[in-house]
């Protein structure tokens, strides 16, 4: 079997808790990884535990958020719904009020993420274009009245900072 | 696309974007590998445009409205390949209780009814068409203008395409859609295309699109891969997007993605195009057509 080298920054351990976030996931088949893991741990010197975070942590998808005057945040998506809008009763809520109080909706369906308009007064943008629905690629741009979001696979290690 | 959609909206949704060939890969997954069509949805009444491999998602999508009786109504643009293949992977079709309405050109050599048939001869495929538990009907087009439930549908005869090919447009009350792939423009609205008869083609197409709220169009190659492909029957992307400016179209999907082309190779053409002509015709929207986008128009 190949021997993968890692670089250094993924041989760090990750505790716990990325663990339990990947657990949790319905994109992650744990005994799948686990056993992934075991086989090739034997080819190289990193332990089983790394080794599962280095392949689960891989293409997990995130939102990058990147809002007028804020600082850009990371919200990862774990197959759940998640509604955006103006109300902080949305699980991502983004206070504007050019943003409808629940303006969409990013939902897990058919093993892939796809984002809905959820009827806004202002739209919901991919790439530029007005959608009612899109099912969501890497980097696609997402505008939602003045809040800019990028859907990346990214390591979730990268998401936990 | 539901069953009925829950109110007056009209809903675009492209199940298949690329053109002559279905691509899959993980080259080809942001604007999609598979096959022609797209479905229109206003109120009760479906359309479907075209049933390349696409039309198999938008299948399996309606299978899964069970108990509800369906009422589709296709149009073909024409019977190549790359726009019927997905017919025999189509699930409604197979489903007693749902009626399906076809239509074609009544132009060809061959009655419709028999070039689909044919598909489904045992030397191409393992399942006869009699298999079709639905109420299946298939329609030469008699009239230039005819309606489906509330959409109006206009048509038009293309003659720049190998064997021909047909454009439809669909009124839903104010708004129009314009699905006009599998035509040369170059052929006639290229450099130095002046004739009498070229002119005429250009009025027919330009009267055809003005002013729709969305014009899906064959935009298969770049300009510099166009000399290479004359006669093929497909458009350069430059010549649809001026024809498209010209008419005042609102919204236009480049449509008919050429196989070669990559998402990197789409985005990159789509990124020079973009910056050309983003300040000169900044009232129309120009996009790649891309599988799994719905639109509310």
């Amino acid at each position: 079997m190949k021997t993968i080298r890692l670089r250094k920054k993924w041989r760090a351990g990750r505790g716990g808790t990325v663990r339990e976030k990947l657990r949790q996931s319905p994109l992650v088949d744990t005994e799948t990884v686990m056993r992934s893991a075991r086989e090739l741990s034997t080819t190289s010197r990193i332990s089983t535990e790394d080794m599962f975070d280095w392949l689960s942590g891989a293409n997990a998808p995130v939102l990058e958020i990147f809002s007028p005057g804020e600082e850009p945040k990371l919200f990862p998506l774990s197959g759940e719904e998640v509604t955006i809008g103006r109300d902080q009763s949305n699980r991502l809520p983004i206070p504007f009020p050019n943003v409808s109080r629940r303006h969409a909706r990013v939902i897990f369906q058919d093993e892939e993420y796809r984002l809905e308009d959820l009827d806004s007064t202002n739209g919901t943008f991919v790439n530029g274009i007005r959608i009612k629905r899109c099912v969501l690629r890497n980097n696609d741009q997402i505008r939602i009245g003045s809040v800019r979001m990028v859907f990346a696979y990214q390591r979730i290690a990268r998401a936990e900072k | 696309m539901s069953a009925h959609s829950s109110n007056e909206q009209l809903l675009v949704t492209f199940w298949g974007t690329r053109g002559s060939i279905s691509t899959p890969g993980a080259r080809t997954q942001k604007y999609g590998g598979n096959t022609p069509c797209v479905s229109v949805e206003y109120g009760n009444t479906s359309v479907i445009l075209d049933a390349g491999t696409g039309i198999r998602n938008l299948g399996i999508e309606l299978a899964q409205h069970k108990g509800e009786s369906l009422s589709l109504h296709l149009l073909l643009s024409h019977t190549h390949w790359d726009h019927i293949q997905g017919l025999p992977f189509f699930m409604p079709a197979y489903r007693r209780g749902t009626r399906i309405a076809i239509y074609g050109s009544s132009k060809k050599k061959t009655f419709l009814a028999s070039v689909l048939r044919k598909q489904m001869d045992v030397n191409y495929f393992p399942v006869d068409m009699s298999a079709m538990a639905a109420d299946l009907s298939i329609n030469e087009i008699s009239s230039p203008a005819f309606r489906i439930g509330r959409l109006k549908v206009v048509c038009q005869e293309q003659v720049c395409h190998p064997g021909g090919s047909v454009r439809y447009r669909l009124h839903a009350g104010r708004k129009r859609i314009v699905y006009a792939t599998d035509v040369e423009l170059d052929a006639f609205m290229g450099r130095g295309k002046t004739s009498p008869s070229e002119r005429r083609l250009a009025r027919d197409y330009l009267s055809f699109i003005r002013g729709a709220d969305l014009l899906i169009g064959d935009g298969q190659y770049s300009e510099s891969e166009y000399p290479t492909r004359i006669g093929w029957g497909h458009s350069s992307m430059p010549v649809l997007i001026e024809a498209a400016c010209r008419a005042k179209v609102r919204k236009l999907a480049i449509f008919h993605h050429d196989p070669q082309h990559t998402d990197s190779i789409l985005d990159r053409l789509w990124d020079q195009y973009a910056r050309r002509y983003k300040n000169t015709h900044p009232k129309t929207a120009i996009f790649l057509a891309r599988e799994g986008m719905t639109l509310a128009l």
